[in-house]
């Protein structure tokens, strides 16, 4: 035990417990902390153009962007596609851009910038924050309480961080073949898009790959996987191209993770 | 009557039913990292994957990033991909994760939670 820390335990666990998963919150471990402001978080529509986001830290810091394509009304993930490094972050600012204009006329983006360091080493300049009158705040290990730098804390009221509100499991069987896309639906228990991570098993054997993506292992062939986030449904989406590659049945499932940030809201 | 700790976001009320105005509410976890595992392959050996070590004994929430070159731009990666770094982790060992490397070295950085996310 440390001299000093901060845990709550969920109901009925140890809050001495050796196992992560029986915390509420663990004050040793970094959470995600954004700045509740325009460097921390933000919504952005973007047609033929470019968006930088100038974040304020001194080091490249982790991030997080959902999408709406086009006329969509569905959020997803944005993550790398294929070859294309559309939208990233370097030390300064985070670059949007609808790198597929004119295909998808315009692009909704919803982001969010974290104190953590995506490289480790790097010296850090002291950043002011807004401190109130009223906060609760909780350094990471080895931080002051009293620091005045973002990333130095896990718990920390004046900025924004995501509260994990339980999961979803969907299970998508497709037959393989001649049928390209399979969808299944489950009513959104929220009630509003909100932030969400994914995390699916695409042949049933309990190995997981993250998030939305595509696998093209040429030839023609075409596998995506994909979440889809409104206000009243969540939905899971497979999609694969009807060739040899892709000719026999197979089930998927979804595990999505939903967190209490409204992906519509800024506050 | 439940006991609970609970901090409201700046102007919204504590005892509001609203999970968007929460800051903090001892019921729901914050999401919390257990590990952040930064790195970088030098591009030698793409052939099979590298293991990397979380020791959490059970399959995490993981998220990874990427920089490309030595530009500094950093990209948030979603899964494997041919002939660029990706990862998945594997049911049958609880202890790694599993990155693909290709031929040219790149850095990332792991973002280990602390949520299960084993498929039942």
């Amino acid at each position: 035990m440390n001299d000093y820390d901060f845990r709550v335990s969920k109901p009925g666990k140890d809050v001495d417990s050796d196992d992560l998963r029986d915390y509420i919150f663990y004050g040793e471990k970094e959470s995600l902390i954004y700045k509740r402001n325009s460097e921390g978080t933000g919504l952005i529509e973007l047609t033929n153009n470019t968006a930088d986001i100038v974040h304020g830290f001194d080091f490249a810091p982790v991030f997080l962007i959902y999408e709406k394509l086009g006329s969509n009304d569905y959020w997803q993930v944005n993550t790398l596609t294929g070859s294309s490094y559309a939208n990233t972050i370097n030390e300064k600012r985070l670059h949007l851009v609808n790198d597929n204009y004119p295909t998808i006329s315009k692009v909704t983006f919803r982001y969010f910038i974290f104190g953590s360091p995506l490289l480790g080493g790097k010296p850090r300049n002291n950043l002011p924050i807004e401190k109130e009158s009223f906060g609760f705040l909780t350094s990471i290990k080895g931080k002051e309480v009293t620091s005045d730098r973002v990333e130095d804390f896990n718990l920390n009221s004046t900025h924004g961080n995501l509260l994990y509100m339980g999961s979803i499991l969907i299970q998508v069987d497709h037959p393989g073949g001649t049928n390209s896309a399979v969808e299944v639906s489950v009513p959104n228990p929220l009630g509003y898009s909100c932030v969400h991570l994914a995390s699916i098993d695409i042949t049933g054997n309990g190995s997981l790959i993250p998030n939305n993506f595509t696998f093209s292992p040429g030839m023609g062939a075409l596998e995506s996987y994909e979440v889809k986030m409104k206000p009243d449904s969540i939905t899971a989406s497979v999609t694969r191209a009807p060739d040899f590659v892709f000719s026999t049945a197979q089930t998927s499932y979804f595990k999505i993770h939903l967190y209490n940030q409204d992906l519509d809201r800024i506050d | 009557m439940e006991n609970i700790v609970k901090i409201s976001k700046p102007g919204k009320d504590v005892d509001s039913d609203d999970p968007r105005d929460w800051e903090f509410h001892s019921n729901y976890p914050i999401i919390n990292t257990a590990f952040i595992i930064r790195g970088e392959d030098d591009g030698t050996d793409p052939t099979d994957p590298l293991k990397i070590h979380h020791g959490l004994g059970y399959t995490p929430l993981v998220m990874m990033y990427e920089e490309y070159g030595s530009t500094g731009e950093w990209a948030n990666v979603p899964a494997y991909r041919v002939g660029q770094p990706s990862f998945s982790t594997t049911a049958s060992d609880l202890d790694h994760l599993d990155l693909y490397r290709y031929s040219t070295a790149f850095k990332y950085c792991f973002l280990v939670f602390t949520s299960e996310t084993s498929i039942p």
